[in-house]
């Protein structure tokens, strides 16, 4: 029973055969859910609903769908209705949503299966998952590692091949460096490509949601679904429907592309650039041009992240007030006590300081000093990508400078979960498309991953140059390989 | 141990300080790799969680004295960013925004949206008194 280490095609066409129904493929992922309990990869699992909707997907047929009755993983900052969704946070940790966000409506109207709800940072607020209330997941490949964020409980379960697909979200690069970290593919798509509407706001003008998968091709799959304007969320963008697997496969001959100086800078180890010059060979030899480039503000980024998360953080996460949803205080004395001691005791600590700095930072006079004057530095960093890419298709470097590290790292260093994103969150300022793919294994073991970012709203050329690169590269990277019990 | 050119310093690049320009301890600790210069006043902490309608324990300031300030000291590292104007409008997005027909949708059901409310009675959300009648119109 390893119908899910099959290929997607095979699965198919076995299910369109009625060789094998939903059903089995759900048996089998929540078998191997419970083989990697240990992992603690999710929060909520969906067993009686995902059971039922498999047994109803018997009565129809599966036609040209090839994501038709395949298990999902969804983060837990994005709405199920009647399915608990809680952000891996105290103060949501019953509440159960009474609508669909508007991804997991187009993903079970695409007859996918909602497997269950993945761990992650609490209210996507850290590097590594560890800020989650129900404890951090553990990286397949060593479970003494991290296995990043803020999505890890989603990383985590394709890389043990729990499923085949999952949902992330990446305000901060919260779906590439995860990614990284444990081997697999990970697309944080242009802003606006992907409706927002049902997925708990962070930072509103960076959250963006984006499909995490073991390879290239089934992640283009799962974002051909996910994409498209909604009348629901006014940010998301009015473009047509496009394919984003159209250029798979497509010779890489002429193209042109751009390999930040910063990026390669001794910020990043040893080991990680040698990953990353040595595809650029392979690029080369195979008629790509790549050009080692100067960028102005990339390491201005994370400060701008900071201010810009932050404040927006503290103002999107002034909804919690014990009132309408979510955990209360038993007995406030009065409105002010009920909103103090709420807050106090239903955020947890990397939450609250980031909503106390947030805070600080949006008020009186301060606005202007921080936030709008980020605001104005981060639209000159957009164009300084412009200006790459006026001469370039796209621009690559690592996705993180060191690979995963332990579990049992302190966490007391509060600038450490923003300095480990350093990579990522240029991209995010830019409001551009990036996608982490495994080069590689370093010494300790443990997955590298190169980065790939792309013109604003071209995911597709970023599928076309992954795609390439995990043929060539042939690594099919699975922690489960090495284990003879599986 | 102290050097209160350097406090001085600091304390005039941090708007946060020119309101409250009192004394202040500086430490030199090390946290996580970091040296940790200087902290907020037990004050400061007070304001900030005020903002933030976060309550903080007698316990717990000693923490988000050196905390807060180092994420403070990160942020203002944007100062020294030059090319600022402030005059120019910046959306955080670029794409157009469209606007939609003012049409009433599809709404959600007011039993459905009570069902998470922690206190609520009939269809009203409950919540402790706001305005007392002493000082009620």
């Amino acid at each position: 029973m390893k119908y899910l280490d099959k290929k997607i095609e095979e699965i198919h066409e076995a299910l369109k055969k009625k060789e094998i129904k939903p059903i089995d493929l759900v048996e089998e992922a929540f078998e191997r859910i419970e083989a990697n309990k240990e992992l603690n990869t999710y929060i909520t699992l969906n067993k009686e609903e995902a059971i039922k909707k498999a047994k109803e997907l018997e009565e129809k047929d599966a036609g040209d769908n090839l994501l038709f009755g395949l298990p999902i993983a969804v983060k837990d900052n994005i709405l199920t209705k009647d399915l608990r969704t809680t952000c891996a946070s105290h103060i949501l940790e019953n509440f159960i949503p009474i609508y669909d966000a508007t991804v997991v409506e187009k993903i079970n109207n695409n007859d996918m299966i909602i497997i269950g709800k993945t761990n992650m940072d609490e209210f996507a607020m850290g590097s590594s998952s560890r800020t989650s209330y129900f404890g951090a997941p553990k990286n397949p490949w060593n479970k003494e590692k991290i296995s990043g964020g803020s999505s890890g409980g989603s990383a985590t379960t394709i890389a043990a091949r729990d499923v085949l697909f999952a949902l992330g979200t990446d305000t901060g690069g919260s779906i590439r460096q995860p990614a990284s970290y444990t081997g697999i593919v990970g697309m944080k798509p242009t802003y606006g490509r992907v409706s927002r509407y049902g997925l708990v706001a962070f930072a509103s003008s960076l959250d963006q949601i984006g499909p995490m998968t073991k390879n290239v091709y089934e992640n283009a799959l799962l974002l051909n679904v996910l994409a498209g304007p909604d009348d629901k969320d006014l940010t998301s963008a009015d473009k047509e429907y496009e394919d984003f697997t159209r250029k798979i496969g497509k010779d890489i001959k002429g193209m042109k592309i751009a390999l930040p100086n910063y990026f390669m800078s001794d910020i990043v180890t040893e080991e990680i650039r040698n990953e990353v010059e040595n595809v650029k060979k392979l690029l080369e030899e195979n008629g790509a041009t790549v050009d080692y480039v100067d960028m102005k503000y990339l390491d201005k980024a994370v400060t701008l992240y900071q201010i810009i998360a932050m404040g927006e953080a503290s103002s999107n996460l002034a909804r919690f007030d014990g009132i309408r949803y979510g955990y209360t205080t038993e007995t406030p004395k009065d409105i002010e006590d009920l909103y103090l001691e709420t807050r106090k005791n239903g955020f947890g600590k990397e939450v609250k300081r980031r909503i106390m700095v947030g805070s600080y930072l949006l008020s009186g006079e301060n606005a202007k000093i921080y936030y709008n004057k980020a605001l104005s530095i981060r639209d000159d960093m957009r164009k300084e990508f412009d200006k790459v890419y006026e001469n370039y298709d796209l621009i690559i470097g690592p996705t993180t400078t060191t690979t995963a590290y332990d579990l049992t790292d302190p966490m007391d260093d509060p600038s450490k979960s923003f300095m480990d994103d350093v990579l990522v969150i240029p991209v995010n300022m830019a409001g551009l498309p990036g996608l982490s793919l495994p080069i590689g294994l370093g010494k300790e073991h443990m997955p590298i991953g190169l980065h790939i970012i792309g013109k604003s709203f071209d995911e597709a050329t970023i599928y076309q140059l992954a795609s390439f690169l995990e043929q060539k590269l042939n690594l099919n990277l699975n922690p489960r390989k090495d284990d003879e019990n599986v | 141990m102290i050097n209160k050119n350097k406090h001085k310093t600091i304390t005039k690049n941090n708007s946060l300080f020119k309101l409250k320009a009192k004394k202040y301890d500086i430490i030199t600790k090390v946290k996580g790799g970091i040296p940790v210069k200087d902290k907020l006043t037990k004050e400061e902490v007070l304001h900030v969680a005020h903002l933030a309608r976060i309550k903080v324990d007698d316990d717990e300031i000693e923490k988000y004295q050196v905390e807060l300030k180092q994420l403070l000291n990160d942020v203002d590292k944007i100062k020294e960013v030059e090319g600022y104007d402030e005059e120019r409008m910046i959306a955080p997005w670029q794409e157009d925004t469209k606007l939609r027909e003012d049409n009433p949708g599809e709404m959600l059901n007011p039993k459905e949206v009570l069902k998470n409310a922690p206190r609520h009675s009939g269809n009203y959300i409950e919540v402790p008194i706001v305005i007392s009648e002493s000082e009620g119109a």
